[in-house]
């Protein structure tokens, strides 16, 4: 299956807004699902200001631990040919390697009919839904603009590991949560 | 059924919620409290320690943020050289160790200085809320919450950030107790809780707050929630998992969402916050008919989606007083000048063209055509006054005819402004438009049509936008039509030229055009909803959009967007063309 950062906001965007259930032809959208981050009539911005650099992806076969996957990275200029520079990084590195063979800054030359194709393996290392970043960089008269995403890799059904925020998360006499946070006195 | 990309939803994850500390009932509550716009430090209470033994004693302090600027030419954060901010306007509140009700409750000083009264020899601790709350006049209501904790609640219910002191004791006398939010890092990573993030947050949205209030003193605003967490990542999926995408506003929902992720945080990105914090004024003071979707710069877009964009960023720009836009991750990043930044064709479909005009009315450096300054107030009064009412789609054209409306001194800098970027002079329909970004159908920005049976040719135009974003010139062809008596309309759309169209695999329409049509009056919608299907305008049918409004269209001024939802769909067949063209004809129906 494909997945693109950029439909996604696309399709939320022609989602249109909460009290405008036009500009879609999804019929789901817009129909008032109660899950509101399921729907992708959820109305969205834009988002902020990006580099001229659109990034899909194919993640291939079924990940499994301990075995390689390949992703096929897309990437596409979508303002002229520019020369990129594309970088794949695991935050988290006890979820997923790379195998020794695998570059992890990579140049290419992108135009904005054919995108450059890279494909990327990684090992996981644990269930859960597992995050490859992808970054690509583009010089341009203004100074080096920057694409980020990061790739999902589901293996097995379990969620992602969260990021230990630092806070904890409490219940208040009144029933309110909050993430308390520590202050440093002085 | 229209084809669109299948996106599988990520599995929640339910987090099991630790409740901390006795629950009793509270003494007070918990809530913010309304502020003042000029509080004085301090919730009252006189002073301790002097010869009446019960008096209670006053705590006071300044509560700050730490701040890692960003490195020369954005590229990056530099730690080394932290900042201390003050937490402006947020809800200090002095709690009880043994029960954490709240004992008293004030809202931080423009210097970030509080002050709270408490009992003598008492357990207690300070609290700062992540919010900004005031009642009266102005009244305002930000949230910073998490989205990834505590998921089974509804969004508006997850939890809060608050920055929490250690207990200690009240004593016998007042005292000084300042509190400060510290960023974690350790040197080369984080190795701490991020704490300064949410208040970096708070504080960059209550800076864009002042702006408002620079013009309009007695603004209400309306609430806002903003979303943060370090899981909140650039993936697409489950807002609950942190897969936001990207940094973005939720129109109508009033739900800002904010990437915490360390490929690309954006915290402490000022411009980046205020950007989308001026999608929120868009959407709670005047008006946006942006379509969304991806934008880069240099992008000839959609002349509603340029003007958007160009204008949050130039708002980023006008509340933090900086030009220099910068989003950075930790180790790189890039600018965007808002004073003489360039990038694609200049025009009224480059959002660059669209920040340096607002952005240039308001600031009081000249460069090249800006000779001059008009503040804020006419601006906000164009945008929350005449553009928030065009019958055209909102645009640079609209926004320039609001100002002209609202403040004919402004009209000189205005125009040279707008000539400068290659801009016609023109009303908000932008006649005379001749810069047409060197794309097909880009011109003229509005065709007039009428009800009289006349079949108009308009034609849709990928052009560049290989991705299927939808949101580039020429995607949507833009009318308008005047109707001077109540009627019923009838569309007749039809693409010309199928023969051109890949051959038609009865199993798949991607490969076939479908038309659709949006329809506006004043800003409002003017498309029927049909129950059970697409509203009206909006049909999946094949090669045609054919309707009879089931509703009746009041006489006035009418602004449509024409498509080919080909173009918006990312999985159009590969060999569709990049130009299709359609009949157009509408008449009143008998």
């Amino acid at each position: 299956m494909r997945f693109s950062i950029l439909p996604v906001l696309a399709c939320l965007a022609l989602a249109g807004c909460n009290d405008d259930p036009l500009a879609t032809n999804d019929p789901a959208a817009g129909s008032g699902s109660a899950d509101e981050e399921a729907a992708p009539a959820a109305a969205t911005s834009a988002g902020k200001p990006a580099a001229p650099i659109a990034i899909d992806y194919d993640v291939i076969g079924t990940p499994v631990v301990g075995q390689p996957v390949g992703i096929d990275v897309r990437v596409r200029a979508t303002s002229g040919d520019a020369p990129v520079r594309l970088s794949y990084r695991v935050l988290d590195p006890q979820s997923m390697t790379f195998p020794d063979t695998q570059a992890r800054e990579l140049a290419l030359r992108v135009t904005q009919r054919e995108p450059a194709v890279r494909q990327v393996t990684v090992v996981p290392q644990r269930e859960g839904r597992l995050y490859l970043n992808v970054t690509a960089e583009v010089d341009t008269a203004d100074g080096t603009l920057l694409r980020s995403i990061a790739i999902p890799v589901q293996v097995g059904s379990a969620g992602p590991a969260r990021q230990e925020p630092g806070g904890i998360l409490k219940q208040e006499p009144g029933g309110e949560t909050v993430i308390s946070l520590p202050a440093d006195e002085g | 059924m229209c084809a669109r990309s299948a996106f599988p939803r990520a599995a929640r994850r339910v987090f099991l919620l630790f409740a901390a500390g006795v629950l009793l009932p509270a003494c007070g509550g918990g809530g913010g409290g309304g502020g003042t716009a000029d509080p004085a430090p301090g919730g009252g209470g006189g002073p301790g320690g002097g010869g009446n033994p019960s008096a209670p004693v006053t705590i006071s302090g300044v509560a700050r943020y730490q701040f890692p600027p960003p490195r020369v030419a954005c590229g990056g954060r530099d730690f080394a050289a932290v900042e201390l901010r003050p937490i402006r306007q947020a809800t200090v509140q002095l709690l009880a160790e043994a029960d954490d009700a709240v004992l008293d409750s004030v809202v931080t000083d423009e210097t970030g200085a509080f002050a709270v009264t408490a009992d003598r020899d008492t357990r207690v601790y300070l609290r700062v809320r992540a919010e900004l709350k005031r009642t009266g006049v102005p009244a305002w209501d930000v949230e910073v919450r998490d989205n990834t904790s505590n998921t089974t609640a509804p969004l508006a219910q997850r939890p809060l950030y608050v920055l929490d002191t250690e207990p200690f004791d009240s004593g016998t006398s007042d005292m000084t107790r300042d509190v400060t939010a510290a960023t974690g890092w350790g040197g080369t990573s984080y190795v701490g809780p991020r704490a300064a993030a949410p208040f970096a947050i708070l504080d960059t949205a209550y800076s864009a707050i002042r702006l408002v209030l620079s013009a309009e003193p007695e603004a209400t605003f309306a609430p806002l929630d903003i979303f943060w967490s370090p899981d909140n990542r650039p993936a697409e999926g489950d807002v609950a998992d942190g897969d936001i995408a990207t940094s973005h506003y939720r129109p109508g929902q009033r739900q800002l969402f904010l990437l915490g992720a360390l490929d690309d945080p954006d915290e402490f990105d000022e411009h980046v916050v205020a950007h989308e914090w001026g999608h929120y004024y868009e959407d709670t003071f005047s008006r946006s008919d942006s379509i969304g979707g991806p934008h880069m710069l240099g992008d000839a877009l959609d002349m509603r989606v340029a003007f958007g964009e160009g204008w949050a960023t130039a708002l980023s720009g006008m509340a933090l007083a900086d030009p220099l836009y910068c989003d950075t991750t930790l180790t790189s990043g890039f600018p965007i000048n808002i004073e003489g930044g360039g990038g694609g064709t200049p025009g009224w479909f480059n959002e660059i063209s669209v920040l340096r005009i607002v952005y240039d009315l308001w600031d009081t450096e000249d460069d090249g055509a800006d000779t001059g300054s008009i503040g804020f107030g006419p601006i906000h009064a164009a945008m929350t006054g005449p553009q928030a009412t065009t019958p055209a789609f909102t645009s640079i054209f609209s926004f320039a005819e609001a100002l002209r409306t609202i403040e004919p001194a402004a009209v000189p800098l205005l125009d040279a402004l707008l000539e400068e970027a290659d801009i016609s002079l023109s009303s908000a329909f932008g006649e005379n438009e001749s810069n047409g970004g060197q794309r097909d159908d880009a011109l003229p920005v509005y065709t007039e049509i009428a009800p009289d049976g006349t079949t108009h040719v308009l034609c849709s135009s990928r052009n560049t936008d290989a991705g299927g974003d939808g949101n580039k010139l020429g995607a949507h062809r833009f009318l308008r039509m005047s109707l001077t008596r109540p009627a019923q309309l009838h569309f007749d759309i039809r693409t010309r030229d199928v023969a051109s169209l890949p051959p038609d695999d009865p199993g798949d329409d991607r490969d076939q055009s479908d038309p659709d049509i949006l329809i506006l009056r004043n800003g409002q919608v003017q498309n029927a909803s049909v129950p059970g299907e697409n509203p009206q305008g909006f049909s999946p049918d094949a090669n045609q959009e054919v309707f009879t409004t089931s509703n009746v269209l009041q006489a006035g001024e009418y602004a449509m967007a024409l498509t080919e939802f080909r173009y918006s769909d990312p999985d159009t067949h590969p060999d569709y063309p990049d130009r299709t063209c359609f009949d157009v004809t509408v008449t009143e129906a008998s």
